[in-house]
């Protein structure tokens, strides 16, 4: 749908390991992965600089953490 | 802006129980902020008209009849925003902002995958029955969710999306497909309302259908 452009990426073992994984199960291409990641990354950051939290719940354990950026 | 061409229904050349006239439209992809803020603006006083009608009437009052899309409109900077709009005779007819990241499907056998999600969704006053007596134009809302269903396949989630619906929309969601998953517990900005998917298989389903028209 929008135009796109091309880079190359260097990746560590363990990076790339991750990525297949993260392909593998959400069942897309290891480049949707990454620009699927780009813009989380791009959102979060976007939050986080308005003063926004990322916190996580867990129900069973009745536990909740916060990401904290230093 | 990807403009897309399509055909609406103009509702106000029926004759009878024939259909109305058909005319070119574009479903638009990526519609850009000042358009977002402009439409809202020109939206603004059929809107109030319908609901001042609708109290005169003693209609009960619309869920969320108000929804900013200028202050939207900042959002969509974000990679992560997308806004679609319906075009014809020159201006929108329908906006939608979906997100397309941050959501994941809660309906086996993808429950984890990415979806799109769909934020917001509108018709023009004048195109929506809750709001004047004779619509003009039809098809807004699913040529809009037909779009998203697109962008979800673009994305690589295979057409996949959630959204909650407000009360008044649980059957056209339905009608289209749209699983019925949960009443929200979690979203506080949608507690209470019924979350609704659009899997792999009803979206594509749906497509299908649409490419036979």
């Amino acid at each position: 749908m929008k135009e796109k452009r091309t880079m190359t990426l260097n990746l560590t073992e363990r990076e790339m390991v991750a990525l297949e994984e993260l392909s593998a199960s959400k069942d897309m291409t290891k480049t949707a992965v990454i620009r699927q990641a780009i813009r989380l990354y791009q959102l979060l950051d976007a939050k986080l600089s308005k003063g926004e939290r990322l916190v996580w719940e867990d129900d069973k354990a009745k536990t909740k953490s916060e990401l904290v950026v230093l | 802006m990807t403009r897309v061409p399509v055909k609406l229904e103009d509702k106000h050349t029926r004759q009878g129980q024939s259909r109305g006239r058909l005319v070119n439209a574009f479903l638009c992809l990526d519609v850009p902020a000042p358009v977002l803020a402009e439409t809202a603006r020109n939206w603004e006083p059929l809107l109030n008209a319908g609901l001042e009608r609708r109290g005169r009437l003693g209609l009960p009052a619309l869920e969320n009849p108000h929804w900013n899309w200028s202050t939207k409109a900042a959002w969509i900077s974000l990679a992560s925003y997308r806004s679609l709009g319906i075009e014809c005779e020159g201006v929108m007819q329908g906006l939608m902002l979906v997100v397309t990241d941050g959501y994941f499907a809660r309906v086996p056998p993808d429950t984890g995958k990415p979806i799109v999600y769909v934020d917001y969704v509108q018709s023009s006053p004048q195109n929506n029955e809750d709001l004047v007596d004779k619509p003009r134009f039809g098809a807004i809302g699913s040529f809009l969710m037909e779009g998203a269903a697109r962008l979800s396949i673009d994305m690589e989630f295979g057409g996949r999306l959630g959204l909650h619906s407000l009360n008044r929309s649980e059957g056209f969601y339905e009608k289209l497909g749209l699983v019925r998953v949960e009443i929200e517990r979690h979203n506080r900005h949608a507690r209470g309302l019924w979350y609704y998917e659009w899997t792999q298989q009803g979206a594509n389903y749906f497509l299908t259908k649409r490419r036979g028209i």
